[in-house]
């Protein structure tokens, strides 16, 4: 397009922002998200305010096509807050998103007011700015889509601090008991907080229960079987117990060779056999 | 052999292309199996052989799908479970099953071990094109 015409077009942006808010504001107040009171009549004001400033400063030299080009760096970062604040208060990804779309129908409007007897440029002026609205609309929606994913990461950060306590029981035992899946990220976590309470605490005995593992695939054994020969460099011999009798029979289906470890079916034989191998009794007292 | 029949077309396909997705293939392993009737100790041996495969594909080979799916003979009825990926394939499909054998340095029991938990296993693999490997377990 002809360069005269594109500054026309951001011209008259600039030239009717006013008009522009208004009309935006109140189209806005009719979406369900304002009407379901996720945010003030003041914060809309002040937000699309803002935003119309901006993209009046951005416009102004003429792009109205590269967002990527340093005069759309503040109006990218608004509008990736604003969606990520919007994400967090509630908003859906397409109530997000119509924040920008909502501006479509009244660019429309103002532009054919304003180029009522040019049809050429009004159709091209329409496409020129359908086109920049998509574009910030896909930034605001990346942005929405990078809040969510940083929510579903802290959560899980917290699940894997959360479920790996290691327990010290009695002088010298430690008990870690597994509940869940055991992948990597987490296996790793386990294998070093175990073997750090093993020298803080002491401990010659380490009973780990899988009560709670739903499967022992290869890789779950094969960080069982490192976990255990790593406590027993450490000096701690360990016990691996719950092992239900589907789990026995799935290891002996795999060929793991658990040979070298002293197994016990429940929590209970488990923490026996650790008081036996201390010379620990425990009995009924009397009286 | 008789002619094997899906089931009311029932059939769901997840991908795999992370290390979560293995525990929803685990987990949609364990629903399958419970939902048609196998008892704990095989729907154990079920999951775990899902667990291995699954973890192949992205050992080995990247990413691929896992597809789940009852079928009848007539006679009888089971699960089928299909593993599919575009990854390096297999040059030696007879190889990957002796125990102890890994191009990475794993235990090497996982495909064998697959094979010894279910009924059937069948693999289908060409260098440079990709692997598949179909399961089943009969009720
Ligand atoms: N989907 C696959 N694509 C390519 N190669 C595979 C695939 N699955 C298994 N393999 C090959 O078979 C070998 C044996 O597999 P497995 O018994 O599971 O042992 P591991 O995974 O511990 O290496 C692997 O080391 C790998 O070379
Ligand atoms: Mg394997």
């Amino acid at each position: 397009m002809a360069k005269k015409e594109v500054s026309n077009i951001s011209g008259v942006l600039v030239k009717k922002e006013k008009e522009i808010l208004d009309a935006w504001i109140k189209a806005q107040a009719d979406l369900p998200a304002f009407q379901k009171g996720l945010i003030t009549a003041k914060q809309l004001e002040e937000e699309s305010s803002r935003f119309l400033k901006l993209l009046v400063k951005a416009v102004a030299g003429g792009n109205l096509e590269d967002i990527t080009a340093p005069e759309y760096d503040e109006i990218n970062k608004s509008l990736a807050d604003l969606s990520t604040s919007r994400a967090s208060i509630g908003f859906s990804p397409s109530e997000t998103t119509n924040f920008i779309l909502s501006l479509r129908q009244i660019f429309i409007r103002i532009l054919q007011k304003e180029f009522d007897d040019r049809l050429d440029t009004l159709v091209n002026a329409g496409l020129v700015f359908a086109d920049l609205l998509d574009k910030l609309a896909i930034v605001t929606f990346e942005a929405y889509v990078k809040g969510r994913e940083e929510v579903i990461r802290e959560q899980q950060k917290s699940m894997l601090e959360l479920s790996t306590p290691v327990i010290q029981v009695w002088d010298e035992i430690l008990i870690l008991p597994l509940i869940g899946s055991v992948d990597s990220a987490r296996a790793k976590q386990i294998m070093e907080s175990l073997l750090e309470s093993i020298v803080t605490t002491k401990s010659s005995m380490v009973i780990i229960d899988i009560t709670g593992v739903p499967a022992v695939d290869t890789e779950v054994a094969s960080r069982l079987l490192r976990t255990m020969q790593a406590a027993r460099l450490m000096g701690a011999e360990s016990i691996l117990t719950g092992l239900s009798p589907q789990i026995s029979q799935t290891i002996v289906h795999l060929g793991v060779d658990l040979s070298g470890f002293v197994t016990r079916a429940s929590l209970r034989d488990g923490l026996e056999l650790a008081f036996r191998k201390l010379k620990l009794k425990v009995t009924k007292a009397e009286g | 052999m008789a002619e094997i029949k899906k089931i009311k077309n029932r059939e769901i396909i997840l991908k795999i292309e992370e290390e979560y997705h293995v525990g929803v293939a685990r987990r949609a392993a364990a629903e399958h199996a419970r939902l048609m009737g196998f008892e704990e100790v095989r729907t154990t041996l079920i999951i775990t052989a899902v667990s291995e495969l699954a973890r192949n594909i992205l050992a080995h080979a990247g990413k691929g799908t896992v597809t789940f799916r009852g079928i009848s003979t007539g006679e009888k009825r089971g699960l089928e479970i299909i593993f599919a990926d575009r990854g390096p394939g297999l040059e030696d499909t007879a190889r990957v099953f002796r125990d102890g054998y890994s191009t990475k340095d794993s235990l090497g029991i996982g495909l064998s071990g697959a094979k010894r938990m279910m009924d059937e296993l069948e693999i289908e693999s060409e260098p440079g094109k990709g692997t598949t490997i179909r399961v089943r377990k009969w009720l």
